[in-house]
């Protein structure tokens, strides 16, 4: 036992440095509900309109961690006041994913909706809370709601916009007790526990990843449990919707999304030339055959006629 | 809840447009999907003084307070998958196999002594597969049949794991009812020297579980009869050694446990059993028969643990109190009283410190036959860094040092043939967990080291 002194030292030393670098930083433990909801009444609307958001640009490829808290800008939205993330999609020659991942954290979780708006602001489409998905915990993800989209950026696709709206707030989210799922991973007796529920709260994280969809369908797609995505933008409103230019007043803020979406303004004549066929083959790999479909009438009104009739022979080859 | 639903995501189809075409990649997409899940726990230890970690069970215990204190890398690796599904129909395979080594070296082989492979689980369920019986589950193969354990020291109080076949969770209107048979054969028999020949242990085990009996709170009973299954010619091979086929293993154990939610933001359990004869092993006793290690005799158990938080998101505690009460008619028995406390302060999402008191009194049925009394306390401190708050969350890698006291000397001589002055025996301090590094007439011990938890899966 001569040692014991030295190792107890060497041990209650790391212990104690640790211990004491811990108490010196804030704890982060998550504000409650109802916190979160007050610093949303107390928030000041940033801005008059959609137009007037501050919108950030998105990559082709990004993987973001929003934080809904007191600093985020809050907006009155027409269905309701919220904290909010707005974004100006990518010009992207090809269709991107779009995927919402927003973990439970201490029995509550952040249930946005996804915006969509056209070059003008004008809202396209809305993904409310209620398309996500509850996914339980996964190798090492706690559980979550997720979802994605895919969306082929252009005049009709612009902008997104994540917040939540009021009837998001109001709902709540049922998830596994976690007692349940060790005792299924250590085959144990499942235990008679309730599951907890989630508020949907005002603040929190959320994660937003974009990509370029060939790469959502790789061949270790369906090992890593990487789901279809569901298409956002109709190829109805993608047909029918007519580019306007951006409002002339616009704050000195979005002069870069305005630009950016003159630059989209550009660039459509050349969408038309698109090689629709390589991103319906890329549709198809991932398994998402509306997506491929809606391509397929968009190349179809885009003048290369014959490309549904080219969809249907692939989707006949492929059958085993 | 969509938790076993592996497609969430499929969507509708556009049929109308695209017809019958669209069915081929559809299928496609919905191949197999095999998911992965585990455990495992490995680190490295020392012992104060010098040599390898000891790990501290009292001697005569059926288990031991394991926060910095266990000795050897174990894990459990599983893949399974759903392979079938057709409305409320499905079927699902899952397969475990588990891993131990003594933690000594980079290769060590699984054939080495106290090492093993071990194929754990290899089973199927098909759910909604008996039109009389919604609901139910009907399953097959070798599978870890709905253990009851206390985490905090690794004790498996009922588990009749094995071979088996069942149907599991039939509606009977106020909770559920499990049957299952399982087999459980005694490997040390040398009577049956032939491996396809030894006794086959037969256990019945029938549960009626999920019956609510106050608000949060719901009652698991369970019978288990177990009973060595003897051939024809093992009775004449009994009989011809003098030996009543009639005294082969058989025994009942019963259980009653009471689950309560909403305890303190966590929850307790609460149970109650009683066993007889060759259901009870001098050790272990689970509910399986497991052959000649069985006495005749009887055992009473009570025990409650659980979960509790005491303050929300900043301290939680598990906690653990047994006893247990094996009267063995050769006076083999023992009482063996076991209390733990495991409290974790967060001081952020990932980092922790957690502190583990545990406390085991073991008193022989006859001194004369088993020794004296005796008792062990241990104390661990540990500092954890893990992926969230709560005391189930993993993985987990942690510093700890473990202070032991107990009664009496550590260990005695051995003094089996061959054996050395230096070969220990279990005289206060169990062997056999791992290296026994303190000394024979040591009274306490001090260990320290750092060792990684993980589990993961859905």
């Amino acid at each position: 036992m001569k040692r014991a002194p030295l190792a107890l030292l060497t041990s209650g030393l790391l212990i104690t440095l640790s211990g004491c670098a811990a108490m010196s930083s804030p704890t982060t433990s998550t504000p409650s509900v109802a916190t979160g909801q007050q610093a949303l009444s107390r928030a000041a609307d940033c801005c008059d309109s959609l137009a007037s958001l501050p919108y950030q640009s998105l990559q082709n490829r990004q993987s973001l961690t929003l934080t809904f808290d007191a600093n985020t800008p809050a907006h009155h939205f027409s269905d309701g006041k919220s904290f909010f993330h707005a974004f100006a999609l990518p010009d992207s020659q090809q269709p991107v994913v779009l995927q919402i991942s927003s973990p439970i954290e201490q029995e509550q979780v952040v249930a946005p909706t996804l915006l969509l708006l056209d070059d003008n602001f004008q809202p396209v489409r809305r993904l409310g809370s209620d398309q996500l998905t509850y996914q339980g915990p996964n190798g090492f993800r706690d559980a979550r709601l997720g979802g994605a989209v895919s969306v082929m950026p252009g005049p009709d696709a612009a902008y997104i916009v994540l917040y939540t709206s009021d009837s998001d707030r109001a709902g709540s989210t049922s998830y596994e007790n976690p007692e349940k799922t060790y005792a299924r991973v250590r085959g144990l007796a499942e235990p008679a526990l309730p599951d907890p529920v989630a508020d949907h709260a005002a603040t929190g994280r959320v994660t937003l990843e974009i990509s370029p969809i060939s790469e959502n369908g790789n061949l270790l797609a369906p090992l890593m449990g990487r789901q279809s995505p569901t298409p956002l933008n109709a190829s109805q409103s993608a047909r029918n919707t007519t580019s306007t230019a951006p409002a002339a007043a616009v704050s000195a803020q979005q002069a870069t999304a305005a630009s950016s979406s003159r630059q989209r303004e550009a660039t459509r004549t050349q969408q038309s030339e698109l090689d629709y066929r390589r991103m319906i083959r890329a549709a198809l790999k991932a398994g998402d055959i509306e997506l491929a479909m809606q391509l397929a009438d968009r190349a179809e009104s885009a003048g290369q006629t014959g490309t549904r009739a080219w969809l249907a022979k692939q989707l006949r080859t492929s059958t085993p | 809840m969509k938790i076993r639903n592996r497609h969430t995501f499929h969507r509708p189809l556009l049929l109308g447009l695209l017809g019958a075409t669209c069915m081929a990649p559809a299928l496609a997409h919905a191949a197999i999907n095999p998911y992965f899940f585990g455990y495992a726990r490995s680190g490295i230890g020392s012992t104060a003084g010098g040599g390898a970690q000891t790990c501290f069970q009292a001697a005569g215990a059926p288990a031991k307070y394991r926060l910095g204190n266990e000795c050897e890398t174990y894990a459990e690796i599983g893949l399974g998958a759903q392979v079938y599904q057709q409305q409320d129909t499905t079927f699902d395979f899952r397969s475990r196999v588990a891993y131990v080594t003594s933690q000594s070296n980079d290769d060590e082989s699984l054939q080495d002594d106290g090492n093993n492979i071990a194929l754990r689980e290899m089973f199927v369920t098909g759910k909604n597969v008996i039109d009389g019986l919604p609901g139910a589950t009907l399953w097959a193969g070798k599978r870890f049949y709905r253990r009851h354990d206390i985490h905090m020291n690794d004790f498996y109080y009922w588990d009749v794991s094995g071979p088996g076949v069942g149907i599991e969770d039939i509606d009977v209107g106020t909770g559920k009812l499990s049957l299952a048979w399982t087999r459980a054969s005694g490997s040390t028999d040398d009577r049956f020297p032939d491996a396809g020949e030894r006794l086959s242990g037969d256990t019945v085990d029938v549960r009626w579980s999920e019956i609510p009996v106050n608000p949060g709170g719901s009652l698991e009973l369970g019978v288990d009869y177990g009973e060595a299954n003897l051939s024809d010619w093992q009775e004449d091979l009994l009989e011809s050694q003098d030996i009543d086929p009639d005294d082969a293993d058989k025994g009942w154990l019963g259980t009653i446990q009471h689950t309560q939610a909403n305890w303190f933001g966590g929850y307790n359990k609460l149970a109650l059993q009683y066993g007889t004869d060759g259901i009870l092993t001098p050790n272990n006793s689970v509910g399986r028969v497991s052959n000649l290690e069985s006495r005749d005799g009887h055992m009473w158990r009570v025990l409650d643990h659980g979960h509790i938080w005491l303050v929300p998101n900043q301290l939680d505690m598990l906690y653990a109190v047994i006893y247990e009460d094996k009267n063995f008619n050769d006076n083999t028995g023992r009482e063996w009283y076991s209390a733990g406390v495991r409290p974790v302060y967060y001081w952020t999402d990932i980092m922790s410190t957690a502190l583990e008191l545990g406390y085991d009194y073991i008193k022989p049925q006859s001194a004369a036959s088993n020794g004296g009394n005796n008792h062990v306390t241990k104390v661990t401190l540990a500092q954890q860094w893990s992926a969230g708050r709560g005391a189930l969350v993993r993985p987990t890698i942690r510093l700890f040092a473990t202070y032991a006291d107990w009664s009496g000397n550590a260990y005695n001589v051995d003094g089996a043939p061959g054996d050395t002055d230096y070969d220990r025996g279990s005289e206060n301090i169990a062997v056999g967990n791992g290296p026994s590094n303190v000394d024979f007439d040591d009274g306490d011990g001090v260990t320290f080291g750092a060792q990684i938890e993980v589990w993961f899966g859905d």
